[in-house]
């Protein structure tokens, strides 16, 4: 990658932060929950719940990645 | 009634106060009535940008404090006849001045011109707000540096909460051999991430220099001087001619002149 895209993905992820202006504590709140949720339904493995949030057009994407073991069986009433 | 354009940026030093002047001259040179406002108190360098800086009597304080009238004020260049420039004072505390005096004073000037462009402050202090709040339109300078673009950013966000009918983007030193060569990111690409039309690339320019310190800008045919007519021509006919300012560096003579000032 050229030094005039990396300076581009650079930027965008100072633009970012700055518009999100999330804490560490509101992004570990945030894994906390969705890996508390998520596991209702899935067995999750250790390392967790990672959320990646990226600048769109129209707003921002966020991703969530999450790896699990298997599926929970749901017994619907 | 004037168009009331505010040039602004957040960070100083990218070239606001040459791009005011630059664009004020281009404009005048398509016939336009422009009026030039440095509302940038204290430190103000649009007179001296214009080489004015001698012809100044009454400034905007001294019409600001009923000294004079506001035509008195008013400084009409010597070579484009309508152009012309409201100057204020060095170290004058703009504090005691209400913005609604500024909006006042500026309002008895909208007869008289088709253009009113407002040289902001940098920063996003009271100045800033004083500047913005008399203006429809806005004009974000910023140069390709993520410093200058993070404040063009934050200033953008601010300039959502005031009534404005446009905020575009001019990019201002663009290095062109860079940005052919792929070592820096492109004027599209700035003006992509800040998610606002771009009005104006404008290449880095030794003319720009040259013609600052001989108080002559925007009067050449250097490359920014196009730059700023095409951005003259967008801001009165709605088109969007920009400036390419790679172009000159695309093919065999292009990569020989890339060389040679990488060289210098």
């Amino acid at each position: 990658m050229n030094e005039g895209r990396l300076a581009v993905n650079r930027l965008k992820s100072v633009l970012l932060k700055d518009k999100l202006d999330m804490s560490e504590g509101f992004m570990r709140a945030l894994k906390n929950d969705l890996g508390r949720v998520l596991s209702y339904y899935m067995r999750l493995r250790a390392d967790g719940v990672e959320v990646f949030i990226d600048g769109a057009d129209d707003g921002y994407t966020v991703r969530i990645k999450a790896t699990a073991e298997g599926i929970r069986q749901i017994n619907a009433v | 009634m004037a168009r009331r354009i505010v040039l602004t940026s957040g960070k100083g030093g990218v070239g606001k106060t040459t791009v005011c002047a630059g664009l004020g001259i281009a404009l005048a040179r398509r016939g336009a009535r422009v009026l030039l406002v440095d509302a940038d108190m204290g430190l103000n360098n649009l007179d001296v940008a214009l080489g004015m800086e001698g012809r100044i009597v009454y400034d905007m304080t001294d019409v600001l404090r009923g000294k004079c009238a506001l035509r008195q004020a008013v400084l009409q260049d010597t070579e484009y006849s309508t152009l012309s420039l409201l100057a204020s004072s060095h170290g004058t505390d703009m504090e005691e001045f209400p913005s609604g005096a500024f909006r006042r004073m500026l309002a008895e000037a909208e007869g008289a011109f088709d253009f009113v462009l407002i040289d902001c402050p940098a920063g996003i202090d009271n100045g800033f707000h004083r500047a913005v709040c008399v203006a429809d339109e806005a004009i974000v300078v910023t140069t390709p540096h993520v410093s200058a673009i993070r404040d063009a950013d934050k200033v953008m966000s601010l300039l959502e909460t005031y009534n404005l009918h446009s905020v575009s983007v001019v990019v201002n030193r663009v290095r062109g051999d860079l940005v052919a060569g792929g070592s820096m990111m492109s004027a599209d690409d700035i003006a992509r991430l800040l998610r606002h039309r771009a009005i104006g690339y404008i290449p880095e320019d030794d003319c720009v220099t040259v013609y600052a310190q001989l108080g002559r800008l925007g009067k050449g045919n250097a490359r920014s001087d196009l730059a700023m007519r095409y951005i003259a021509e967008n801001l009165i006919s709605g088109s969007r001619k920009i400036y390419d300012c790679t172009g000159e560096y695309r093919g065999i003579i292009g990569k020989i002149k890339t060389y040679l000032r990488r060289q210098i």
